[in-house]
C-alpha cells in the first residue's frame, strides 16, 4: 500500500477548475520531467450523513454537533473493493432491553462550537458486487437515519508520473441532487522504496504473499532496492516514521507547485491496515508454514476473494477526509 | 331318447357362444394385464370388468333360462368320434361330475351368494350391527385391515388418535368403536422426553396390531414413519420469527 | 432482488426420509451446510421520530419529505457466515510465541489440527423485507439483499451503519438445488450457556454442545427463488408457479405453505 497525500481546490466563481493551473505548475516546477499522461483514472463518492444533522432544532437554530456521515467510494485504481467509511456512534450502543423512554441528553444540551471534531470513523471495503447493494440497503432500510446527501465523481482523470511520484489529477463534479462542478482533487503517491511495501500481503488463507504489489503498482523493485526485511526488522513506530518522513516528501513536492488547496495526508488511522497487516506477519512468524486450510469450508465464496482487501484504504480515506462536503 | 330338435340345437349354440364371448372377454383382461406395461388405465380395466359382468349375467341367465333342457340333455360319443385321438375331449364331455377345481369354485360361490342373502347388510339395521362376526368374517377382516390401515396411513401424517379432521369436527364425535376412552395427545407432553435426538434411529414402516395383556380390546399402533413419531413443540411461525429478530417464544 | 418461498414443519422422524427424497427428486446429494447468524436491529436515537416541528429553514415540501423518511421503516437484518464442523470446538489459531514457548516444553506443535479464526470469518449483510402483504398468489414473496461484508468482525462497522448486535445462532441444515429452486432443510442450534454475551462469539463450542432451538428436534423446509428483477411481474409468475410445481411434487410427504407473513417481520419497532 503506497503512501499518498491527497489535496483538493474547490471551485470558485473565477476558475471552476484548477487542472490547467495544475497541469501548468508541474510542468515549470520539475522541467526535466517529460509529462505526459500515462493512464485514465476515477472516482465516485457517495456522501450519507445522519438525518439528526438535517433537523433544524426544535427549540433554537444551533447547528447540531458532531455530524456523522457514511461515505461510499470507489477508484477505478483499486478495483477489487469499494471502501465504506463510517462515523463511529457517538456513545457506547444503549443495550437493547434499555428503557427506550429514558432519558437522554439531546443536541441541545452540548454547546459545541461550528466546527466540532467529527467521530472517528471506521473502514469498511467490501468487494464491488456488494457496492451499490450496500448502498441500496442503506437507502432503503435505512431511512430514518441515513439519508443520501450528494454524489461525487471524478470521471476522467489523468495520471501523471513525476520521478518518483506518481499524480492523479482530476475535476470533481457533483452529480446528485443536482449537477455541478465542486472544484480539483489531487492524488500524489509515492512510488520510491518504502519500508512499508516491504512488509508482505497476507492471503485470505493465512499464508504471507512476499513482493505482491499491495494495490501500488508502481514499477519500483522493492527487493531491488535494499529493503527486504525480516518481520522481526519492522516495528509499529517505523511505520509511523516512515509515514511521517513520506508525508514531507509529498508536502515538499506540492509545496513547489504553489497552489493553495485543502490537505489531507496524516489524518486520522492513516496507515492503521498497514499496522494490522505487520502485527500479522509478526504473529505469523516464518510465514507459510501456518497455513490453515479452510477451503472446503466456504463454498461458493472463492470467487469473490480479494488478494489484498485492505489496499488503498488509505488513500480512500484522504479523498473522503477532502470530499466530505458538510450539507 | 331322440335327437335334438332344432330350438334345442338353437339353444345349445346360444350358450355356446355366450361362454365363448365370456371366455374372450375374460382372455383379453388376462393379456391385458400380463401384457401391457404401464398397466391400462383404471378406467380401461374397469370397462372390461363390466363386459365380463355382462357376460356372465347373460351365460347365467342363459343356463337358468335353459335349464330344464340343459340338466337333461345327456352327451354320448357318436360311432363317427374319433375316440382313440380325442380321449381327454372325449372324457370331459361325458364326466357327470365336475372337475373337483370347478365344485371348489362352486361351492364357494354358493357359499358367498347364500351369506350375502341371508346377512342384511351390516350397518343398516342397528340391532345386527352389533351382532358380531364369524369367525371366518373376523379373519377376513383382520388379514384386510391392517395393510388398508397402512396404507390410509401412509397418506397422513399420523402422530396422535385423531385426525385434524376429527378434531376440528370434534373429538367427542368420533366413532372409534372402542369401549376405553382414547385421549387426545396432541401436545405430546408425556412422550416428550428424550425423544428429540432420535432422528437417525433405524425407521421402519409398523402397523402393530397385539393385544393388550389383560385387556379385551385390540391396540393399534399406527406409525408410518418412524416407531417414535415425535411432533414439534414449537410452531412453524414461532421458530421463523425467532430466526429473523431473535425474539424467544 | 426478490425472493419467493415456501415452508414446511417437519417432524424429526420424518427428516430422514425427507432427505431421501429431496435427493432423488433433485438428483443431488444434499450439500450440508452450518452457518453463523448474527441478528442486528436498526436503532434510532431515542426522541428522534415526530419531533420536526414548522422552522423557517425548510419549505413545506421538504418538511413532508424528510417526515416521510425519518417515519420510515427501520429494519432486523442478518449477518450470516458459513462456519464447518471442525470450526466448532477448536481453539483460536497458535499465536506464534507462546507456540515457541511451547516447543521448548517438547510439545508437539500440529499446524494442521482445526482452529477457528473469528479474525478471518467471512461475512455476508442478508437483509429481508417484510413480506408482501396481500394475496396475488400463495407464496412468500419479499424483498432482498445481500452484501458481502469484509473477514472478521463486523460489529464495530455494523454499529457504525446504525445496527446493533441482538444475538446469534446456528443454522445446521442440507441445501438442494432444483433448476431454479433452492430447497433449504435446516434447523436452528443455540448456544450453550444463553445469552449472557453482548457479542458475537469469538470461538465455538463443541458441535455437540449446541442445543437444539426446537426441543424435538423438528426441521424448517425452505424452498425458494431468487428473482432477480422483482418489478417482472413474468419472472415472478414463473417463479412463483415453479415453487407450486415442487409443492405438488412434495405433496405426499411435505405440506409447503406461504408462511405466516408477521413471522417474517422484520422491522423494527
Amino acid at each position: 500500500m503506497p503512501i499518498t497525500g491527497v489535496y483538493f481546490i474547490p471551485s470558485n466563481p473565477n476558475a471552476s477548475t484548477a487542472l490547467p493551473v495544475i497541469t501548468e505548475r508541474i510542468r515549470a516546477a520539475f522541467p526535466n520531467e517529460e509529462l505526459t499522461p500515462i493512464g485514465r483514472w476515477g472516482l465516485e463518492q457517495k456522501l450519507l450523513r445522519d438525518t439528526q444533522g438535517l433537523l433544524p432544532s426544535s427549540n433554537s437554530n444551533k447547528k447540531p454537533s458532531n455530524p456523522r456521515y457514511m461515505q461510499f467510494l470507489s477508484l477505478t485504481h483499486y478495483p477489487t473493493h469499494g471502501f465504506i467509511y463510517t462515523s463511529e456512534p457517538e456513545k457506547p450502543i444503549p443495550a437493547p432491553n434499555q428503557n427506550p423512554n429514558q432519558a437522554v441528553p439531546g443536541p441541545a444540551n452540548a454547546i459545541a462550537p461550528d466546527h466540532s471534531p467529527s467521530p472517528p470513523m471506521v473502514m469498511t471495503t467490501i468487494p464491488p458486487s456488494s457496492y451499490g447493494t450496500l448502498f441500496q440497503h442503506f437507502t432503503y432500510a435505512c431511512q430514518p437515519f441515513w439519508s443520501h446527501r450528494l454524489t461525487l465523481t471524478v470521471p476522467n482523470g489523468i495520471v501523471y508520473e513525476v520521478g518518483d511520484f506518481r499524480v492523479r489529477l482530476g475535476d470533481v463534479r457533483q452529480t446528485f441532487p443536482t449537477a455541478r462542478v465542486r472544484g480539483t482533487v489531487v492524488e500524489i503517491e509515492w512510488c520510491g522504496p518504502s519500508v512499508v511495501e516491504a512488509i508482505p500481503v497476507d492471503r485470505e488463507d493465512g499464508s504471507f504473499d512476499v513482493g505482491v504489489g499491495a494495490g501500488g503498482d508502481c514499477d519500483v523493485d522493492v527487493g531491488g532496492v535494499g529493503i527486504d526485511l525480516a518481520s522481526s526488522a519492522i516495528e509499529e513506530s517505523d511505520i509511523d516514521a516512515e509515514y511521517a518522513a513520506t508525508a514531507s516528501l509529498i508536502r515538499e513536492f506540492w509545496g513547489r507547485l504553489g497552489v493553495e488547496a485543502r490537505e489531507a495526508i496524516l489524518i486520522p488511522n492513516v496507515g492503521r491496515e498497514v499496522k494490522d497487516r505487520l502485527r500479522r506477519w509478526k504473529k505469523a512468524g516464518s510465514g507459510a508454514d501456518t497455513k490453515v486450510d479452510r477451503t472446503g469450508s466456504v463454498v461458493g465464496e472463492r470467487a469473490e476473494e480479494d488478494p489484498d482487501p485492505w489496499s488503498g484504504a488509505d488513500v480512500a480515506r484522504q479523498f473522503m477526509e477532502v470530499l466530505r462536503f458538510n450539507r | 331318447m331322440s335327437n335334438l330338435t332344432q330350438e334345442q340345437i338353437k339353444v345349445l349354440e346360444q350358450s355356446r357362444q355366450r361362454l365363448v364371448q365370456l371366455t374372450r372377454s375374460l382372455g383379453s383382461l388376462i393379456a391385458s394385464l400380463n401384457q401391457s406395461d404401464p398397466l391400462p388405465p383404471w378406467t380401461s380395466l374397469q370397462s372390461q370388468a363390466s363386459i365380463i359382468s355382462n357376460n356372465l349375467i347373460s351365460v347365467s341367465d342363459q343356463l337358468s333360462d335353459q335349464r330344464d333342457l340343459l340338466s337333461n340333455l345327456v352327451a354320448y360319443p357318436g360311432p363317427e368320434y374319433p375316440g382313440r385321438t380325442q380321449a381327454n375331449t372325449l372324457e370331459q364331455l361325458l364326466r357327470t361330475k365336475l372337475d373337483p377345481r370347478v365344485e371348489d369354485w362352486v361351492a364357494r360361490g354358493r357359499a358367498a351368494g347364500t351369506e350375502s342373502a341371508t346377512t342384511p347388510s351390516n350397518f343398516s339395521d342397528p340391532d345386527t350391527a352389533h351382532k358380531p362376526l364369524t369367525d371366518a368374517q373376523l379373519a377376513e377382516l383382520w388379514e384386510w385391515a391392517p395393510l388398508e390401515a397402512n396404507q390410509e396411513a401412509r397418506r397422513r401424517n399420523w402422530g396422535g388418535n385423531f385426525t385434524l379432521e376429527e378434531r376440528e369436527a370434534g373429538i367427542e364425535n368420533v366413532v372409534t368403536g372402542l369401549r376405553r376412552q382414547l385421549e387426545d395427545d396432541d401436545d405430546g407432553e408425556e412422550e416428550s422426553e428424550g425423544e428429540g435426538e432420535e432422528g437417525d434411529g433405524e425407521e421402519m414402516d409398523v402397523v402393530g396390531v397385539h393385544r393388550k395383556p389383560g385387556a379385551a380390546e385390540f391396540e393399534y399402533n399406527i406409525a408410518p414413519h418412524h416407531p417414535h413419531p415425535v411432533q414439534p413443540f414449537v410452531p412453524l411461525d414461532l421458530i421463523l420469527r425467532y430466526m429473523t429478530t431473535g425474539r424467544m417464544p | 432482488m426478490h425472493e419467493q418461498s415456501l415452508f414446511a414443519s417437519v417432524p424429526v422422524h420424518q427428516h430422514h426420509e425427507l432427505l431421501q427424497q429431496l435427493a432423488g427428486l433433485t438428483a443431488m446429494q444434499p450439500r450440508h451446510c452450518l452457518e453463523r447468524r448474527l441478528i442486528f436491529k436498526a436503532y434510532r436515537k431515542p426522541g428522534m421520530a415526530g419531533r420536526i416541528g414548522a422552522s423557517q429553514d425548510l419549505q413545506q415540501g421538504d418538511l413532508q419529505r424528510l417526515n416521510k423518511m425519518l417515519n420510515g421503516n427501520m429494519y432486523y437484518t442478518q449477518v450470516v457466515g458459513p462456519v464447518s464442523e471442525s470450526d466448532f470446538g477448536s481453539t483460536a489459531p497458535v499465536d506464534q510465541d507462546t507456540q515457541m514457548a511451547g516447543m521448548d516444553d517438547s510439545k508437539p506443535y500440529d499446524p494442521s489440527s482445526p482452529s477457528y479464526d473469528y479474525e478471518r470469518q467471512p461475512w455476508k449483510l442478508e437483509f429481508r423485507d417484510i413480506p408482501e402483504a396481500g394475496t396475488r398468489s400463495a407464496v412468500t414473496s419479499r424483498l432482498m439483499s445481500s452484501a458481502t461484508l469484509p473477514r472478521g468482525d463486523v460489529v464495530e462497522a455494523m454499529n457504525a451503519w446504525g445496527y446493533h448486535f441482538i444475538t446469534e445462532y446456528v443454522v445446521e441444515g442440507d441445501m438442494f438445488v432444483l433448476n431454479d429452486i433452492a430447497i433449504f432443510l435446516h434447523r436452528v442450534l443455540h448456544y450453550p450457556g444463553g445469552d449472557e454475551s453482548n457479542l458475537p462469539r469469538r470461538q465455538l463450542p463443541a458441535l455437540k454442545d449446541m442445543a437444539l432451538f426446537e426441543k424435538s428436534g423438528s426441521y424448517v423446509l425452505q424452498a425458494f427463488t431468487i428473482v432477480q428483477d422483482g418489478s417482472n411481474q413474468e419472472t415472478m409468475k414463473t417463479a412463483s408457479q415453479h415453487l407450486f410445481g415442487l409443492r405438488e411434487q412434495l405433496k405426499s410427504a411435505v405440506l409447503l405453505e406461504q408462511a405466516d407473513r408477521l413471522s417474517l417481520d422484520t422491522r423494527a419497532k
